[in-house]
C-alpha cells in the first residue's frame, strides 16, 4: 500500500467573464498552486460565446467557417484544439509538481475502463510530456457520473471498432485516435475523451488538455452540455436526451443557466472526487484574494487580452 | 557527423549538448524524452540571435494535448536552429541525437558544462536509480 500524499486543496468557482480574463486567472491560479503548494481546482463561465485557441494552433483557420469567424476568440495555454464555450462547462485544474510526483501507481488498476494493456502502456517513467493519470482520473470518475445519469458514457479507447468500413479503417490507421488534426476538439476522438452513443454515431462530450510549467501541471477541460449557434453540429449531452438534462432552445436563457449551474455544481464534485482517488486532500471553497486578482488582472493585461497572444501563430509558424 | 549519445552532456530536464571545439553547443533532447512525450505534434523553435540561460526555457512542444517547456542546458546566443524540424518531428523518435538537432548555442559560460551529467549519470538518473 502507498501512503497517498496530500494537503490544502481549494476550489474556485466563477462567474462569466471574458476568455482573456478566464485564461489570465488560470495561468494565475497555475502560479499560485505552485508557490501554496495546494492544488486549485476551478469551474467558471464564459460571458459569452467564445472560441478558445489550441495553443499552437492557428487563427486563420477559423476564418471562414460558419459561426467560428463571428465570435470572440482567445488562446489558451494548453495543447489540442479549439473549443466553442458557450452551452458547456469548463474546469481547470492546477497541480504543483510536488503533488505530481507522488502520483499512485496503482490508480490505472483500480480503474474500470483500463484494460490491462492500456494500464502497462500508460505508466509513465517521469513527469515529461502529458499526465495520461490526470486525464484518466478525471476522466473515468466522469464515465461513472455520466452512466449513473443514464447516458451511454464511455471512453474513446473502450468503443468498439466500427463495422463501419471507413470509421473502423481510419481508427485502425490511427491507433486509438480519430481526426486528429480536425479543429474544434469536439471533433477529434482520442483514448481517453468520453463519448456518448454508438459507434460512427457518438458525440464527444468531454475533453481535456494539459500544460506543464515550471511550478505546476495545468489541465484544461469542457464538458459539452449542447449545441451553441458557433457549432451547431456538435450537440454534447443534449443528442442523448434525457428529462433532466435536456437544453432546449425555447427555453429562456435564465432558466438554461440555472440548468448550467447545476450541472457546474455537481461536474465539480465529480472532480474533488477524482482527486481524491490520487491524493488526499483537505478541501476548502474560496474566493480568489486580491493578489490573485492582481496577477490575473496583470497576465490579461499584458498577455490574453492582447492581439499579439491571440493571434502570434498563423499556418505553419513555429517560433517560441 | 554522426553524435555519439555517451559523448554528450545531459541536463536533469533531459537536454543534450554537444560541444566544438569553436565553443558552439548543438542541443536536442534525449531518446528518453522523446519516448515519454510521445506522438510529438508540433515544436516551436527560438529565432535566431536570441539570448538562451542555462535552465531556462527555450521552446515548446505538444504531444498528447499536452504542452511541454524545452530547457537549455547552457548559455548564450542562439546562432542556428533546426528550422525543418517541426515539420518532421518523427526523425526524434528515429534519430534524436544526430539528425534531430534542435538548436545551435554560441555559449557564453562554458564552465556550466561542469555541472551538466555525463551519460552514465544521465542512464541512471533515467532508470530512477
Amino acid at each position: 500500500m502507498v501512503d497517498m500524499v496530500g494537503g490544502k486543496a481549494i476550489v474556485w468557482i466563477d462567474g462569466p467573464e471574458s476568455g482573456a480574463w478566464n485564461m489570465a486567472m488560470d495561468q494565475a491560479m497555475a502560479l499560485h498552486a505552485a508557490e501554496q503548494d495546494c492544488i486549485i481546482l476551478r469551474i467558471y463561465q464564459w460571458a459569452y460565446p467564445t472560441l478558445s485557441l489550441g495553443y499552437f494552433q492557428s487563427h486563420e483557420d477559423r476564418l471562414g467557417v460558419p459561426g467560428l469567424e463571428e465570435i470572440d476568440c482567445v488562446r489558451r495555454e494548453t495543447g489540442g484544439g479549439a473549443i466553442v464555450h458557450d452551452q458547456e462547462i469548463t474546469y481547470s485544474i492546477a497541480v504543483p509538481r510536488r503533488w505530481e510526483g507522488s502520483m499512485r501507481l496503482g490508480l490505472l488498476q483500480d480503474s474500470e475502463q483500463a484494460t490491462p494493456t492500456a494500464t502497462l502502456n500508460n505508466v509513465k517513467k517521469s513527469n515529461l510530456g502529458h499526465s495520461e493519470t490526470l486525464y484518466r482520473a478525471i476522466h473515468d470518475r466522469a464515465v461513472q457520473w455520466l452512466m449513473g445519469l443514464g447516458f451511454d458514457a464511455k471512453t474513446f479507447s473502450s468503443l468498439p471498432l466500427s463495422d463501419d468500413a471507413e470509421v473502423g479503417l481510419e481508427r485502425e490507421a490511427k491507433g486509438s485516435e480519430l481526426n486528429p488534426k480536425s479543429f474544434l476538439c469536439f471533433d477529434r476522438r482520442s483514448s481517453v475523451d468520453i463519448v456518448v452513443g454508438s459507434v460512427g454515431k457518438n458525440q464527444k462530450v468531454l475533453g481535456s488538455a494539459q500544460r506543464r510549467t515550471t511550478g505546476a501541471l495545468l489541465q484544461h477541460g469542457s464538458l459539452l452540455l449542447s449545441q451553441s449557434v458557433a457549432a451547431r453540429h456538435l450537440t454534447g449531452l443534449n443528442a442523448f436526451r434525457l428529462k433532466e438534462s435536456t437544453f432546449e432552445g425555447n427555453q429562456s436563457s435564465s432558466k438554461i443557466n440555472a440548468k448550467k449551474w447545476s450541472w457546474a455544481i455537481d461536474f465539480c464534485s465529480v472532480l474533488q472526487d477524482s482527486v481524491d482517488s490520487i491524493w488526499s486532500c483537505d478541501w476548502q471553497f474560496e474566493e480568489q484574494n486580491a493578489s490573485v486578482n492582481q496577477l490575473a488582472r496583470a497576465i490579461c493585461d499584458e498577455k490574453f487580452g492582447t492581439d499579439e497572444w491571440t493571434f502570434r501563430r498563423s499556418t505553419r509558424q513555429n517560433s517560441a | 557527423m554522426t553524435i555519439d549519445p555517451k559523448a554528450l552532456r545531459y541536463a536533469s530536464t533531459h537536454e543534450w549538448v554537444s560541444v566544438d571545439s569553436s565553443g558552439v553547443g548543438t542541443v536536442g533532447i534525449s531518446a528518453f524524452a522523446v519516448e515519454e512525450l510521445t506522438d510529438l505534434v508540433f515544436m516551436a523553435l527560438p529565432k535566431v540571435g536570441v539570448k538562451v540561460v542555462a535552465g531556462e526555457e527555450f521552446g515548446e512542444v505538444e504531444s498528447v494535448k499536452a504542452v511541454s517547456p524545452l530547457y537549455s542546458p547552457v548559455s548564450g546566443e542562439v546562432v542556428e536552429v533546426h528550422a525543418s524540424l517541426p515539420d518532421q518531428l518523427e526523425i526524434l523518435g528515429t534519430d534524436p541525437y544526430t539528425q534531430g538537432w534542435i538548436m545551435k548555442v554560441k555559449l557564453s559560460a562554458p564552465s556550466e558544462l561542469d555541472s551538466l551529467m555525463d551519460f552514465e549519470a544521465y542512464e541512471k538518473q533515467c532508470s530512477g536509480s
